[in-house]
């Protein structure tokens, strides 16, 4: 009765999503209140029925309920009970239930804080995520229904990928998705602005905590994912420019990008079109990668001709929504009145410089992401664009990006001084240049690692330079320093220390160079240099987990005579999926990790390995984490934000922002 | 009992639509939400230009520029939204109608409301202990789930899982058996037989070992002369091959399990076919050989189409389809026999308990 009427809660939300998208938007267009004041219990009500249906999926799993396909393909009775909760959503029927449910859920979520908010702009957000909502319901429903059942459940089902049976799903989808489908709330905001056609600073303060808070999550949702890939695939990279990986960074750019802009049209009422089409785009973007990874068209163009009808559904929402809201944003974007002007040397102009990097960025992802699937669909020929080809256009444009970070920081709004605030970033340009000479006499080549790791000192310096500035002026005594500091607003901290993050991040991607690989065929008791430390084979045996057997080796650590650390890599071989997996063996030292992963195990007792030094790889995650802090703290900042402009001196170099 | 849950839900959704249209309640002004936001614009400016933290000149001009919006918002102000009976009317309506509508329509096409959950732990403690096959299975997997160390249990499911056609999971399950309880010529010899089920019939080199294990333990087992022979019939050593199993026929009981079968085998590899049509369906590539297979079908069927009072070669023909793969014509044949059988109750029920077996008809 719990599966039926979670499918019944389900059925129901698709017939509420379609009342919610075309009340509250008819209300606006008569001017009726209580017409709109429709879309505020639809939008929770709407909530509770997805998470009603999602629990009633769960509960299946739980349970090892047969009967239902989606339960019999990704489960087994015997799997740990974290997997069978995080199974859910590790299968296409139910990660698409997720990303309704988040869909649903930031739905809701507006309609509790919405209060402040003008009442057709509320209609219409609503009635757009709605539409959205019904959209993917319907999707679910007709074409990948988590709810179908057999007749006669089989006694055991076919379990859960083994790859995904670990931790890092657990957690990597839910955020990934809190993110990426958390940009339709902005887009919604993005729509309802532009049918009423009401697009001013007030519309900016209230998309931005929403921005903000889906730029968070899928912040941390890529970080976790990219640690996964680490971990889990065995090969030491953390990065692939696989088109899934791409699929989620499309939108962190163009959503950066937003979150800039939106800071500008906030604070200057400029850039106001710009910043709805990045609204549009990020959205656009999280619905491309969804088609990517749920039309089945990146295991092969012609998987897609496979199942036509997933693949042809999920388009067609895609050319609706996106050609839709394209359509709108050409009909009323004349119409928006210009804003606020600026010089090119400015706060504003040093954003537009970032938006313009960050865009391009943004473009060649989607072109490496794309360009092997056309290729693939008109000649048949198969190509992989993969790190060089991101590499060599990339480095190029995030170099200049990063070197303008802390400039733009300091300049003011409207006119700037960019001889003065290179001048105040003279501690971080020393920083820099030490950290370079440092770094090249620690490890020396490569040159692009040190070159980088020197930015990246540069860049962390800097970010805190506009900090330092406000917090101590020439001559401030030390006890006003610290009370000024708290004075600061926390929006100026958010953006040091996501700076600051971006830094680290940089500086882990720059130790990359320095890190030692190697392939070797181990014997037990041998030790084997990697980097700075020794690896050496104690034992290696075999024990039984719940739902797979495992070979492990015991290795030790050592650095000089001293054992630091034992780890334990192993090859597990699920049964019922009869697959294998490697897990590595990692440990940590300082920010550095030695990291090991097995190979075949040879009759002799030798065994294949890929040992790896990795200094200061974890600084690319916990930079990413920084950054998702930098902006908490700037999403707490619930102040009003003003952006001085410098008085005047000459007013004929001004000019339209748009 | 659902029905009255699914119109509880139904009854919720539809008054999350009823419950604000039936509230009337006040319009606000659409300005209104602008106006307050640039007069927070401006505290918030005053607020900072009194602590210090804005200059004074910074101040005033980041002051006269929300004045100069909060202007334009004042004089933007358009008339108020006013709630009209005749709309809200049309909405209840549509609530009331379409939306239920809508989930029964939708409902009715996708969902199995008679269906009740399923559970595997109800399901194991519903079912008999002997009643079928598979909840056996599930109920030792369960064991054998919290006591991982019980050779025993292995041992004991592992026959069933080759019956239900989990070859791969009987070969684990004789593995851990044999690593827990210790070798013996009957565990290597299951152990490599349920690897030859695992390949479909080839006897892979893995579990000639087997086979060589339990021979090397007791070289009488029947079992492993038997694989070991047909490895090497399947490797293309026939003399060997006949060797190995003319021994085993001389070494066997007249009434040995596998005497029919080795002597037919051995009849094979000699050249002297053990029946006509067999061996000359054998001896064809394997496109004819299946092409061959079907017109035999065929005309098996169009017999029984003549004379359908044919039990076994009813069964016959049903058993072909579905090895066929053909769930279809399985079906038809399987309605055909009902059909021509309606008066021979007997072979009635033999015909409905291998469809059952097959899983041919539902």
């Amino acid at each position: 009765m719990i599966v039926e009427t979670g499918h019944f809660a389900l059925v129901l939300a698709l017939a509420l999503a379609i009342a919610q998208a075309i009340l509250p938007f008819a209300g606006a267009r008569l001017r009726d209140a209580s017409l709109m004041s429709v879309a505020r219990p639809t939008a929770l009500a709407q909530f509770g029925l997805v998470a009603l249906a999602y629990g009633a999926l769960t509960y299946a799993h739980v349970v090892s309920d047969f009967s239902l396909v989606n339960v019999i393909e990704n489960s087994h009775s015997l799997k740990p009970m974290v997997y069978k909760v995080s199974g859910v959503w590790g299968n296409h029927e139910g990660s698409m239930l997720l990303w309704v449910l988040v869909l649903s859920f930031f739905g809701a979520l507006t309609a509790v804080f919405s209060g402040a908010m003008p009442d057709r702009l509320r209609a219409d957000t609503l009635a757009v995520q709605g539409l959205i909502g019904a959209a993917f319901v319907a999707f679910i429903l007709f074409t990948s229904n988590p709810f179908a059942r057999v007749a006669d459940p089989p006694w055991q089902g076919r379990d859960l990928n083994p790859i995904l049976q670990d931790p890092g799903l657990a957690i990597h989808p839910p955020l990934l998705y809190l993110g990426y489908v958390g940009f339709s709330i902005v887009f919604s905001f993005a729509a309802a602005a532009l049918i009423g056609g009401r697009i001013d600073a007030a519309w900016a303060r209230f998309v931005r905590p929403w921005t903000l808070a889906a730029w968070i999550f899928l912040t941390l949702g890529i970080a976790m994912g990219s640690y996964w890939a680490y971990y889990t695939l065995g090969w030491g990279g953390f990065w692939f420019w696989d088109p899934v990986e791409n699929a989620s960074l499309m939108p962190w750019l163009a959503g950066t990008a937003l979150l800039h802009s939106a800071a500008v049209m906030e604070k200057r009422e400029a850039l106001k079109v710009w910043t709805i089409f990045l609204s549009i785009l990020a959205f656009s973007l999280s619905l491309l990668g969804t088609f990517l990874v749920r039309s089945g068209v990146l295991t092969s163009v012609h998987a897609f001709a496979s199942d036509p009808a997933r693949g042809v559904f999920i388009l067609a929402i895609l050319t609706v929504f996106i050609g839709g809201a394209l359509a709108l944003f050409a009909l009323r974007a004349s119409a928006l009145p210009t804003g606020g002007l600026f010089a090119p040397i400015s706060r504003e102009g040093a954003l537009v410089v970032n938006n313009l990097l960050l865009t391009v960025c943004c473009a060649t992802v989607v072109i490496g992401t794309l360009y092997p699937l056309a290729l693939e669909a008109l000649t048949g020929e198969k190509i992989s664009v993969g790190a060089p080809f991101f590499d060599t256009v990339l480095i190029p444009i995030a170099l200049p990006l990063i070197f303008s970070m802390p400039i733009g920081q300091l300049l003011a709004w409207k006119r700037g001084d960019l001889l003065g605030a290179l001048q105040r970033l003279r501690a971080a340009f020393a920083a820099g240049v030490v950290a370079i000479a440092i770094f090249a006499a620690l490890h020396g080549a490569p040159f692009l690692s040190v070159i980088c790791a020197g930015l990246a000192i540069y860049l962390v310096v800097g970010a805190f330079s506009d900090i330092a500035m406000r917090a101590a002026p020439r001559g401030a005594p030390l006890r006003s320093i610290v009370s000024r500091a708290r004075g600061l607003p926390l929006s100026a901290w958010g953006a040091s220390i996501a700076h600051a993050g971006v830094g680290l991040t940089l500086l882990g991607l720059a130790a990359t160079g320095w890190g030692v690989e190697q392939i070797v065929a181990m014997k037990p008791g041998v030790a084997y240099d990697v980097g700075p430390y020794r690896i050496a084979i104690e034992d290696v045996a075999s024990r039984a987990g719940p739902n797979y057997a495992e070979t492990y080796a015991v290795m030790a650590v050592r650095e000089g005579d001293a054992t630091l650390a034992r780890m334990e890599p192993a090859k597990r071989f699920y049964q019922a999926r009869r697959m294998a997996r490697t897990e590595a063996g990692i440990v940590t030292l300082g920010l550095g990790q030695v990291y090991a992963a097995l190979g075949e195990q040879h009759e002799d007792g030798t065994i294949d390995a890929r040992l790896y030094y990795k200094p200061l790889v974890l600084l690319i995650w916990l930079g990413a984490v920084v950054m998702a802090l930098g902006g908490a703290c700037s999403l707490a900042d619930r102040r009003l934000r003003i952006g001085v402009a410098a008085r005047a001196r000459v007013t004929t170099h001004a000019q339209a922002a748009e | 009992m659902i029905w009255l849950v699914f119109a509880l839900l139904t009854g919720a959704a539809v008054m999350s639509v009823l419950w604000p249209l039936a509230r009337r309640g006040e319009a606000a002004d659409p300005a209104a939400t602008d106006i307050a936001f640039f007069e927070e614009q401006i505290a918030e400016i005053d607020r900072e230009s009194a602590e210090g933290r804005l200059s004074r000149e910074d101040g005033e001009i980041a002051r006269a520029e929300a004045a100069r919006r909060l202007l334009r918002a004042r004089a933007a102000r358009a008339g108020e939204a006013k709630p009209s009976r005749r709309n809200a009317v049309a909405a209840a309506a549509f609530a009331i109608l379409v939306v239920p509508a809508l989930a029964l329509l939708v409902y009715s096409r996708l969902g199995h409301s008679n269906l009740p959950d399923l559970p595997l732990q109800a399901r194991l403690e519903a079912a008999p202990a002997h009643s079928d096959l598979a909840s056996a299975v599930a109920r030792i997997e369960a064991h054998l789930a919290e006591h991982p160390e019980d050779g025993r249990g292995y041992e004991v499911v592992a026959p069933f899982y080759l019956r239900n056609g989990r070859a791969a999971d009987a070969v684990d399950a004789y593995q851990k058996a044999l690593r827990l309880l210790g070798p013996t010529p009957q565990r290597h010899a299951s152990l490599g037989e349920a690897r030859v089920m695992a390949e479909k019939g080839r006897v892979s080199e893995e579990a000639q070992r087997d086979f060589e294990a339990a021979l090397a333990l007791d070289p009488k087992s029947a079992i492993s002369r038997y694989y070991i022979g047909l490895a090497a019939a399947q490797n293309g050593e026939r003399d060997k091959a006949i060797d190995l199993w003319s021994k085993l026929l001389g070494d066997s009981a007249p009434d040995a399990p596998w005497r029919e079968r080795v002597t037919a085998l051995l009849a094979q590899l000699r050249g002297a076919p053990a029946s006509e049509d067999g061996a000359k369906i054998a001896a064809m590539p394997q496109g004819a050989q299946l092409q061959a297979i079907r017109s035999m079908v065929e005309r098996l069927r169009g017999r029984l189409e003549q004379n359908g009072e044919d039990v076994e070669g009813w069964l016959k023909l049903i058993r072909a389809y579905s090895v066929l793969d053909e769930a279809a014509q399985a079906k038809t044949a399987l309605d055909g026999a009902r059909k021509a059988l309606a008066n021979d109750r007997d072979g009635l029920a033999r015909v409905d308990a291998l469809a059952r077996e097959l899983g041919v008809g539902g």
